[in-house]
């Protein structure tokens, strides 16, 4: 008899599941949470965990609890549209890149452009001329993900094009656009999806690191890296308040790389670690 | 090589000069009036005006840049709105911190992630490698700001091995200067030898199923020497490079780690510059910290070049 | 002349779950000092990984068993210390593919030394000059590559050359050779096959080709061992076996090379039908009954023994064929 197999992508699974901890919560935030998150309760300040403030209140009374839901779906969204963002741009480009001639200079130099401005620089710029906000902490964090969509855009579409379908295609008188858009795109879907998934933890933490910098997104709405930042200085008599915002973080980041490890080796079985 | 060497330093200077361009654009063409921000709303025009020309704003956007990027080339920078001495000045002191975090954290990150990433993949499929993979796993997801935060609790609060924040400068006592900076380089460096150690392993198990390893071995060298001798100097080559694409993340990092450790760095006196709206400051920081980036990159390509001559001529994917 | 090496009964056994499979099954030959033998077969029928058993260097997860004996000590019995004692210093081998054989971050000098250093424990003078000379002696003077010379500067000839020299660093008494130069051009070929056989025959070598080239066997080899799906099928003289193939198997490999160059236009050229079964799927019978066009019940219940057929010519079937 066979023993039965053991699971075969098991970060697959592992990524999802620490993923569903920290999203449903989050996206449940939109409709209700066990407290209003900006309800402020001098009388009931910095509470440690209880069954009523599961996480206990931090300095004003507010529910720890509730208030890192709607931060984690904040944070979620910002990650999620800047993500969007570099896709949007950077899709296009790559495969414009894929045009013989001069294209691949060109994805080079902008990739190494894109590479130059990390989000916290592109934060700061725009912060000093603009002042905080979404929008901004958004282009910040997509700029720096144009690159990295635009290359693989850029590689798919040039392993995809000179292939036999691809000519069928052309001899049946596709035009270039159709071309690009049912024969290129599906086949590059996954790594792209893949490649997305990874983003969005290095977002994820981007994010963080810029809101708790105080340049992401503008208050009253609250944001992990601002929770943290603002209850530092509780580590003392409160270390729950900075451990869990963290925490909240790490586990967006690593369901997002284990998801993504995951995807790669179900999808793309040769890009799997070796052996 | 010198040819590679000439289009890698040519590249650099095109980046350069357009990373400038985006950088004077963003603070300077954006709706929005500096002087008016500094002088507040109840500004007289006349104020206004004086400020417009003193800063240099009533000049023509073109003019304006000549005048910002002759003065970089000729290592003249601006001067600061709010402290009113030369950014250089300012930058000289701070760089004294921010320069050797980025270096420790660097140095720290290649030697732990390194040989982590080459045991484990020696150890393929035994349980100290998943156990190192997961652990490494773990690591790759934590905030620098988070992990510092968990570092004092540990080193500073609990244990109390190291200071938990602050600078005492290099000049009375230069160990006193490093010990401030172990902590915030660990903050740094764990999350980054993660990310190096799980490439390094895939990258040195990618090279031990080479022929050539199996050349090595048939000639009678041991198990070591052909995966020290013959597999790690070929894995380095995308491992350098990553280092290099992981450059710009760990140099914000540093500014990040900075306001954890309440270090008085770049990035407190970027920062300070933002909220006080010193847009020469800004201006100038952002373009030296994407000097740097592009710097380390050309760096980092030239030493890959060198490790293996083969990627000559055609620049890395 | 007395015997060097001695194969008997080696089997490689691979594990998948709980069931096994052969990647050889007892295959046994022997070769005299200074003999050569071709090893011949289709892809998948286990000649790589007979090579890599010989010079102890299996992938983990394959079990050898049987006997390898070296000068009358049996190699899978030693320790790996002592085995790795043998490796380039009594058994050398040349692999198949030059352009991914050489390290590409180190220069050939020192790729040719390091054997020299690691076996004869030469110091680093030493064995520089003797590198310095065993590329010259391989047709790589100082005017066509220096030691400081990186692989990828070189031809896929010259690499050849290289690969060469590096297995006769140590003057080892068996040379094993895969699938050597089928990479190269057909000229290029031609010289690399000629330097070798004249270096094996300079140094009273013995020489274990493998091949799935006809033509390689004729020129190089005194005896061929034809192996299909892990067993031996026929092991002859090579001029032998060019006279009268008695194994269908062999018939239909020489069917496929031979006759190709003078087939009539308009005829199909003859191909032996299916392929290789793979490890994991060969029954109990003759492993080639499923190929086989002189197919007869009594084929399959079991595998049929290796014998004799002719003047030290033997085969592993129960309905050879028989030439006229």
């Amino acid at each position: 008899m066979r023993r039965p197999a053991p699971p075969r992508h098991p970060s697959l699974w592992a990524g999802t599941l620490i993923l569903a901890l920290v999203l449903v919560p989050a996206a449940l935030s939109a409709v209700w949470t066990p407290f209003p998150p900006g309800a402020i309760d001098i009388a009931h300040r910095l509470l440690s965990p209880s069954l009523r403030h599961v996480l206990g209140t931090d300095p004003f009374g507010r529910d720890v609890a509730s208030r890192l839901m709607v931060a984690t779906l904040n944070s979620g969204l910002v990650c999620a549209a800047a993500i969007a963002l570099g896709g949007l741009v950077g899709i296009p480009l790559g495969l414009l890149g894929a045009a013989p001639g001069w294209g691949g200079a060109l994805v080079m130099r902008i990739a190494d452009l894109g590479l130059a401005f990390p989000p916290l620089l592109t934060a700061a710029m725009l912060v000093a001329a603009e002042g905080t906000g979404i929008a901004a902490e958004i282009v910040a964090i997509g700029a720096f993900n144009v690159p990295a969509f635009m290359r693989i855009a850029r590689g798919g579409a040039l392993s995809v094009l000179h292939r036999d379908f691809i000519a069928a295609a052309r001899v049946a008188g596709r035009g270039r656009v159709a071309i690009l858009l049912e024969h290129v795109l599906p086949n590059i879907g996954a790594i792209l999806l893949v490649q997305a998934t990874l983003a969005l933890a290095i977002a994820a933490l981007s994010e963080a690191g810029l809101s708790y910098l105080g340049l992401g997104m503008p208050p009253p709405l609250p944001s992990l890296g601002r929770i943290l930042a603002d209850d530092q200085a509780r580590i003392f008599d409160a270390p729950l308040l900075v451990i869990a915002p963290g925490a909240v973080v790490a586990l967006l980041v690593l369901g997002c790389n284990l998801l993504g490890d995951g995807l790669r080796d179900r999808l793309d079985p040769t890009l799997a670690p070796v052996r | 090589m010198i040819r590679a060497v000439g289009a890698r330093l040519g590249g650099m200077a095109l980046t350069l000069l357009l990373g400038s361009v985006i950088v004077f654009l963003l603070l300077n063409a954006l709706p929005g009036d500096p002087a008016l921000v500094m002088l507040g709303l109840d500004a007289t025009p006349d104020a206004v005006v004086r400020l417009h020309h003193q800063l240099g704003l009533d000049l023509p956007l073109p003019l304006r840049y000549l005048r910002w990027a002759g003065g970089l080339l000729t290592l003249h920078l601006g001067t600061s709105l709010t402290y009113a001495v030369p950014v250089s000045q300012l930058l000289a002191d701070r760089l004294r911190i921010t320069l050797p975090l980025a270096g420790i954290t660097l140095l720290l990150s290649v030697a732990i992630g390194l040989p982590v990433g080459v045991a484990a993949a020696a150890r393929q499929g035994r349980v100290s490698d998943t156990a190192i993979m997961v652990a490494a796993q773990l690591f790759k997801a934590i905030p620098d700001f988070w992990g510092g935060v968990l570092l004092i609790l540990l080193f500073a609060l609990v244990l109390h091995w190291l200071p938990s924040g602050g600078f005492p400068g290099w000049e009375p006592s230069p160990l006193a200067a490093l010990r401030a900076l172990v902590l915030p380089a660990l903050a740094l460096a764990l999350p980054q030898a993660a990310i190096l150690a799980r490439f390094m392993r895939s990258a040195t198990l990618g090279a031990l199923s080479e022929d050539f390893v199996r050349t090595a071995r048939a000639k009678g060298l041991g198990t070591q020497a052909a995966l020290w001798r013959h597999a790690v100097p070929n894995a380095l080559v995308p491992v350098i490079t990553l280092v290099g694409i992981q450059f710009p993340l760990l140099l914000t990092g540093t500014i990040i780690v900075e306001t954890v450790f309440d270090l008085p760095g770049l990035g407190r006196l970027v920062l300070e510059a933002i909220d006080q709206r010193d847009l020469p400051v800004v201006q100038d920081i952002v373009l030296l910290l994407v000097g740097l980036v592009v710097l380390v990159n050309v760096a980092v390509d030239l030493a890959a070049l060198r490790l293996d001559p083969r990627l000559g001529g055609e620049r890395r994917a | 002349m007395s015997v060097l090496l001695e194969v008997e009964g080696l089997s490689l056994r691979v594990r998948r779950g709980a069931e096994y499979a052969y990647l050889l099954e007892r295959v046994g030959f022997a070769l005299e000092v200074g003999g050569t033998l071709g090893v011949v077969g289709e892809s998948g029928c286990g000649k790589s990984m007979l090579a890599l058993a010989l010079i102890g260097l299996l992938p983990r997860g394959v079990a050898a068993s049987g006997a390898v004996r070296l000068d009358g000590t049996d190699l899978l019995a030693l320790p790996e210390r002592a085995r790795r004692a043998t490796r380039g210093r009594r058994i050398a081998m040349v692999f198949q593919e030059p352009m991914r054989a050489l390290n590409p971050t180190q220069p050939i000098g020192r790729q040719v030394a390091e054997g020299l250093r690691a076996q004869l424990g030469l110091g680093r003078a030493e064995a520089d000059a003797r590198a310095r000379a065993l590329l010259d002696r391989v047709g790589l003077p100082a005017g066509v590559a220096s030691p400081h010379t990186l692989p990828h500067r070189l031809s896929g000839g010259q690499r050849q050359r290289v690969l060469i020299a590096i297995a006769l660093a140590c003057e080892p008494a068996l040379l094993i050779a895969d699938e050597f130069s089928t990479a190269l051009d057909m000229g290029t070929q031609a010289q690399v096959l000629a330097l070798l056989a004249e270096l094996v025959a300079e140094r009273r070598m013995a020489l274990l080709m493998i091949t799935h080239d006809l033509g390689l066997l004729a020129q190089v080899c005194a005896r061929a061992l034809v192996l299909y799906a892990g067993r031996a099928v026929e092991a002859a003289p090579t001029a032998a076996l060019f006279a009268a193939r008695r194994h269908p198997y062999t018939e239909g490999l020489f069917g496929c090379s031979l006759h190709a160059g003078h087939t009539a236009p308009g005829t199909r050229l003859p191909t032996i039908r299916g392929q290789v079964p793979p490890p994991f799927a060969r029954g109990p019978g003759c492993c080639f009954a499923g190929r086989c066009g002189r197919v007869e019940p009594d084929c399959l219940p079991e595998q049929p023994p290796l014998h004799a057929a002719g003047p030290a010519h033997r085969v592993a079937c129960l309905h050879p064929v028989v030439t006229v």
